[in-house]
Formats: structure tokens, C-alpha cells, sequence
């Protein structure tokens, strides 16, 4: 690690740490506002710890799911319903809405984990729409499409700052605990099933154990998030568990990077930007946000950053173009 | 009584589903393609079959209108984005582009026909109840039952007695063997794909006199096409009829005793078959 860091050029160390910096003041700019902003800003750190999440089952386990609203909807109710019948507690809360979606995560991730590709999208979603129809129909629990409201706020966070905060917290927390494990062995063996599965089973890796084990900890991550959201909210309806929530979080993976930890955390932010700037502007900003999502299959290969290499691509083959004296350009000439 | 009333109501309503799931199952069958803009389809067919009501003053006419739009449309989608799409491992592209087509036509058809709730009559001569005895039930749903078991009979001799079905069905079975043996699959899956929307929009056509359209229909519909075309096996015709009389009559039969957990019980009974056979009832593993 040491030996790492000192291999590293000051240079690329100082433009870590002006990153490092210049995020932190964007993640410091919703508590200052206040206000709407603080919303916006809560809704965005939520659901960017639900779609990093979704962004490894999808980028390292080849998972692509359409039902992860299941869990952000189940961690919610779980933590609406504990909130008003017992007390709002967070140690009390938070793990119960963490326990309850990896509950549920191991209980379909059983049957849905033999599958790939369409097969698993459907079935996640057939599960997310259970979720979303009995939250719906078991009008004695969760009073049905009038939703549940009046949920107190966690205790100690009453101020939402406070609850940006602490969402600020575990959406770091999670990025730093991903981070690592896709870089452990259960990552790897992951990410080489996903390239080629008979042969990480032939290696004797078992690959399902590890799957339902990534699968139940983003699970429990996301329960944690819509938990939070929930408080946030005061208020938690089925539709936390629509098809249109599980779209928007995969929408938010493919829409940046699907192979960068940070992807959806960007995708969640120029989704809630533009939610919020077009849904004042016009009545149809459905039709915007479709024009977008075409675009970005389209012409976008790898999301917005593959949008934004292609453009670096280009810029540095038009700087090879231009006759240049120094020694970098030469050598490049000369490498070519 | 009621128990017959509702054994119709679940055929009818299920053939409806059977006409939107057998498109969506022929065109992932044969495509590969996951395609979640089939409800908005299904809406623009309804929409368009409510125009030519309003305007002609004749129900008839939409029936013939309403699914040529659709093939239409779904012409113009493949030739101009989604051709681009077709085969394994591309199914995020999938989702994202045909999700954000069904955006598109949710809102455009919102701007286009308002928000307002949209129905028709049913058309002459199925606007009288059939009166047996004491049994009074209307025709409508009769209609819908046949032309469920019409488009059943046109697609089986369609793929098993045509040349085009042979194509269709080699393209389905192995599309590099297909394009090896001389079978233009690109143009194939064009055709398939247009058809399968077309029966999408021929369904909301049909479907009109019976379920009002309003926005969020389209994704209604969406989920119970996908219901039934994992229920009934992934691109598998006759799955989907068998699981489309399935949800059809677990939806009225449940509407009869358990009224309160209808739409649970459909999506229990996915559940229910999915962990039971991963592939649908039907299915065959083509992971």
C-alpha cells in the first residue's frame, strides 16, 4: 500500500485530492441551502446508495436487475411500520430494514440466481411486482395506495441536515466497503464468472454462495437507503417498489459507467437534476428523459463516460495531427 | 351462473393478454429482444382504434388501421435503432432504449390524447347480451375469444406451414446456423418484430370496448405481457396461450372469491412457476 502510494506522481496525488475536495464541497451544498435543495440532495445521496449497489451486481456479477426497487420499497416499509408502532430508533431501524430486504434477498436470490441475463431480469422484476401488489392489497398493514404517512423522523436526526449527513456517511461507507470487496477474492471470482462462468465453476469457486452473498449485502445497503428515504419522506406508497424505481436506478448505472463505483452516483445526480429542472418546466419530462436514454445506446457506448472517452479519443488524435516540437509529441510519432 | 359469467370473463380477458404476450414472446423468441415498450404499443393501437371510432363513427375500420400503425411503427423502430440491439448480452441496451421508447409514447400519447379516460362502445353487432334461458351475458368477450383463437390458428400455420415460419422458426433455433444457410435474418427478425407489435396493437384495438384506455394502461399491460411470457416459457407461442387462459382466469376466478388479492395472486402465480420451472411452464433452458 505504501509502496503503492510513493509509486504514485505527486502530481496525480495532488489531482486526487482537489477531486477529493471539490466533492466534498458538492456533497456540503444541500445542508447550506437548505430547503428544497436539502430534498433534492437527500433524495440523490438515497437512491445513489441504492444504484452503487445495483452498479455491482450489474458491472461485477453480471446481475442485471429490474426489480431492485424490491429491496429500497421493503426496506422502507420495514423501517415506516417500526418507526410508528414502536419508536423511532436508529439502531433499532436501520438493521431491522438492512435484515428485512437481505431476508429477501436470500429468499429469491435462491431461485432467482440460477438465472442470467433476461431470465434474471424478469424474474427480479415478477419479484419486485409481488412486493409492489401486496404492499398494495394489504390494506390492514400498509393502508394500501394511500400509502403510510406521518412516519416520525429518526431519533437524533430530526434536523434533515443531520439526516444528509449521516445518508452522506453511509453512502461512503459503502463505496469504500465495495470498493474493497470488488477488489477482494469474492469480487474477482465474481467478475470471472460473469465472463465466463463454466470456467469459475470448473476452478471450484463457489460461484452461487458468492452471488447470494453480494446479492443479500446490496440488498441490505439498499433496505438501509430506503429506509433513510422513507424518513426523510414522512410517507412510503407501493409505488417504492414500481417498475419505474428499479428502472430509474438501473438507468442510473448504464447511464455513466457501468464498471466505475462512482457511475451511479453521477447517474442518480444528472437523473434527479434533470427531474427536478424539466418537471418545472414542462409536464412531459418523461419524454426528455426517454430522448436521453435512446441517445445514450445509441451514441454513447459505456454510458456518458464512454460518451466522454470517445470525445478524449478524438481530442488526442486531432493533438497527434498538429506538428508538435516537444519530446512527448516526437516519441508518440515515433511509437506510431 | 357466475361461475360461467366468470369462466368467460377469464377466457376473454385472458385472450386478450395471449394477443400482447404472443408478440412480445415472438419477438423475444425470435430476436432475443427484450422489449419494453410492447404496452405502449398496445396503447397506441387503443388510441389509434379510438380515433378512427371518433372520426368514422365505425369501430370496423380501426381493427385494420390500428395494427398497421403499429407494424408501422415497429418497422421504422428496427430499421432505425433497434436492429443495431438484436442478440445475447446486450439486454442493458435492451432495457434502457426500449424503456426509454416507452417513455416516449407515454408521454406523447398523454400529449396527443390527453390524460382523460378513453372507452368505446362495443361495436354492432356484439353491443346485445346473448340471452340463454336465464343466462344473459354480452357478446362482446365472445368476440374477443375468437379472435384470440383466430390469431392462435393464423400464427400456428403461419410458423409450421409457411416458408416464412420455417425462417422464422431456423432464426429462433440458431441464428449464425440460419445466416450460414443463405436465411436473411436481419430482414426475418424485422418482420417478426413488426408482427409481434402489430398484435400488441390489434390487442388494444380489441381490447378497447372492454378496458378504458388512460395513461399507466400501457405499463400495466406491459407487466402482465411479461407475466405471461415467463409464466408460459420465454418465446414459446403455445406458453404463452396456456399461461394467458392461466392469468385470464386466475384474475376473474380471483376477482370472484378473493377480490382484494386478485393482482397478488397473479404475481404469486408467477412466483409460484417461476420457482417451480425457472424456464416457464413450457420453457426451454436457453440461458
Amino acid at each position: 500500500m505504501r509502496a503503492a502510494l510513493s509509486a504514485t506522481p505527486w502530481t496525480t496525488l495532488v489531482a486526487r485530492a482537489g477531486l477529493l475536495l471539490a466533492v466534498a464541497a458538492l456533497a456540503a451544498m444541500p445542508p447550506l441551502w437548505g430547503g428544497y435543495t436539502l430534498h433534492l440532495g437527500l433524495v440523490t445521496v438515497t437512491m445513489a446508495l441504492a444504484a452503487m449497489s445495483l452498479g455491482v451486481l450489474v458491472g461485477w456479477g453480471g446481475l442485471d436487475s429490474l426489480g431492485h426497487a424490491a429491496f429500497w420499497g421493503l426496506g422502507g416499509y420495514a423501517a415506516a411500520l417500526l418507526s410508528k408502532h414502536y419508536g423511532p430508533w436508529p439502531w433499532l431501524v436501520l438493521p431491522v430494514a438492512a435484515g428485512v430486504a437481505a431476508g429477501f434477498a436470500v429468499a429469491t436470490g435462491i431461485f432467482t440466481l440460477r438465472s442470467r441475463g433476461i431470465f434474471f431480469l424478469m424474474l427480479t422484476l415478477a419479484f419486485a411486482q409481488l412486493g409492489f401488489v401486496v404492499t398494495f392489497q394489504w390494506r390492514d398493514l400498509t393502508r394500501g395506495d394511500d400509502g403510510l404517512s406521518g412516519i416520525p423522523a429518526l431519533a437524533g436526526f430530526e434536523d434533515h441536515r443531520a439526516l444528509y449527513a449521516l445518508a452522506t456517511i453511509f453512502l461512503a461507507a459503502s463505496y469504500l466497503l465495495f470498493s474493497r470487496l470488488v477488489r477482494s477474492p469474492v469480487g474477482r471470482v465474481l467478475d470471472a464468472a460473469r465472463q465466463n462462468e463454466a470456467r469459475a465453476r470448473a476452478l471450484g469457486y463457489p460461484v452461487f454462495l458468492y452471488r447470494l452473498a453480494v446479492y443479500a449485502l446490496t440488498g441490505a445497503i439498499t433496505g438501509v437507503a430506503g429506509a433513510l428515504a422513507a424518513h426523510e419522506r414522512g410517507f412510503v406508497h407501493p409505488r417504492d417498489f414500481s417498475l419505474a424505481v428499479s428502472a430509474t436506478m438501473l438507468i442510473a448505472v448504464i447511464l455513466v459507467s457501468q464498471r466505475r463505483l462512482w457511475g451511479p452516483v453521477l447517474g442518480i445526480s444528472v437523473l434527479v437534476a434533470m427531474e427536478s429542472w424539466l418537471s418545472a418546466r414542462t409536464e412531459f419530462w418523461n419524454l426528455f428523459l426517454g430522448l436521453l436514454l435512446v441517445a445514450i445506446v445509441l451514441w454513447g457506448r459505456g454510458g456518458i463516460a464512454g460518451l466522454a472517452a470517445q470525445a478524449w479519443q478524438a481530442v488526442g488524435r486531432l493533438q497527434r495531427l498538429l506538428p508538435r516540437g516537444s519530446d512527448a509529441g516526437a516519441a508518440r510519432r515515433a511509437s506510431l | 351462473m357466475e361461475y360461467l359469467s366468470a369462466l368467460l370473463n377469464g377466457l376473454s380477458y385472458g385472450m386478450l393478454l395471449f394477443l400482447l404476450g404472443a408478440g412480445l414472446s415472438l419477438v423475444f423468441g425470435v430476436g432475443r429482444f427484450v422489449n419494453l415498450a410492447h404496452g405502449g404499443l398496445y396503447i397506441i393501437g387503443g388510441y389509434v382504434g379510438f380515433t378512427v371510432f371518433d372520426r368514422l363513427d365505425n369501430f370496423w375500420p380501426g381493427m385494420i388501421i390500428g395494427p398497421l400503425v403499429g407494424a408501422g411503427l415497429g418497422l421504422a423502430a428496427d430499421l432505425l435503432v433497434l436492429r443495431r440491439l438484436h442478440g445475447h448480452g446486450r439486454e442493458p441496451d435492451q432495457v434502457l432504449i426500449t424503456f426509454g421508447l416507452a417513455l416516449i409514447i407515454a408521454d406523447a400519447t398523454r400529449a396527443g390524447w390527453g390524460g382523460d379516460i378513453r372507452s368505446v362502445r362495443a361495436p354492432a353487432p356484439f353491443d346485445r347480451p346473448l340471452e340463454v334461458g336465464e343466462f344473459i351475458y354480452p357478446t362482446y368477450p365472445l368476440f374477443i375469444i375468437g379472435v384470440g383463437l383466430l390469431v392462435l390458428a393464423l400464427l400456428w400455420l403461419l410458423l409450421q406451414r409457411t416458408r416464412l415460419g420455417a425462417m422464422i422458426r431456423a432464426a429462433a433455433g440458431d441464428p449464425q446456423m440460419a445466416q450460414v444457410l443463405g436465411i436473411p435474418t436481419g430482414p426475418v427478425l424485422r418482420l417478426t418484430f413488426a408482427l409481434g407489435v402489430a398484435l400488441a396493437a390489434l390487442g388494444g384495438v380489441v381490447g378497447l370496448p372492454r378496458l378504458a384506455l388512460a395513461p399507466g394502461r400501457d405499463f400495466e399491460m406491459l407487466l402482465l405481457a411479461l407475466v405471461v411470457v415467463v409464466i408460459g416459457g420465454l418465446g414459446r407461442i403455445e406458453g404463452a396461450f396456456w399461461a394467458s387462459l392461466l392469468v385470464g382466469l386466475t384474475d376473474s376466478y380471483g376477482k370472484l372469491f378473493f377480490p382484494e388479492f386478485t393482482v397478488a395472486m397473479i404475481f404469486g402465480l408467477l412466483a409460484l412457476v417461476l420457482i417451480w420451472r425457472p424456464e416457464g411452464l413450457l420453457g426451454r433452458r436457453a440461458a
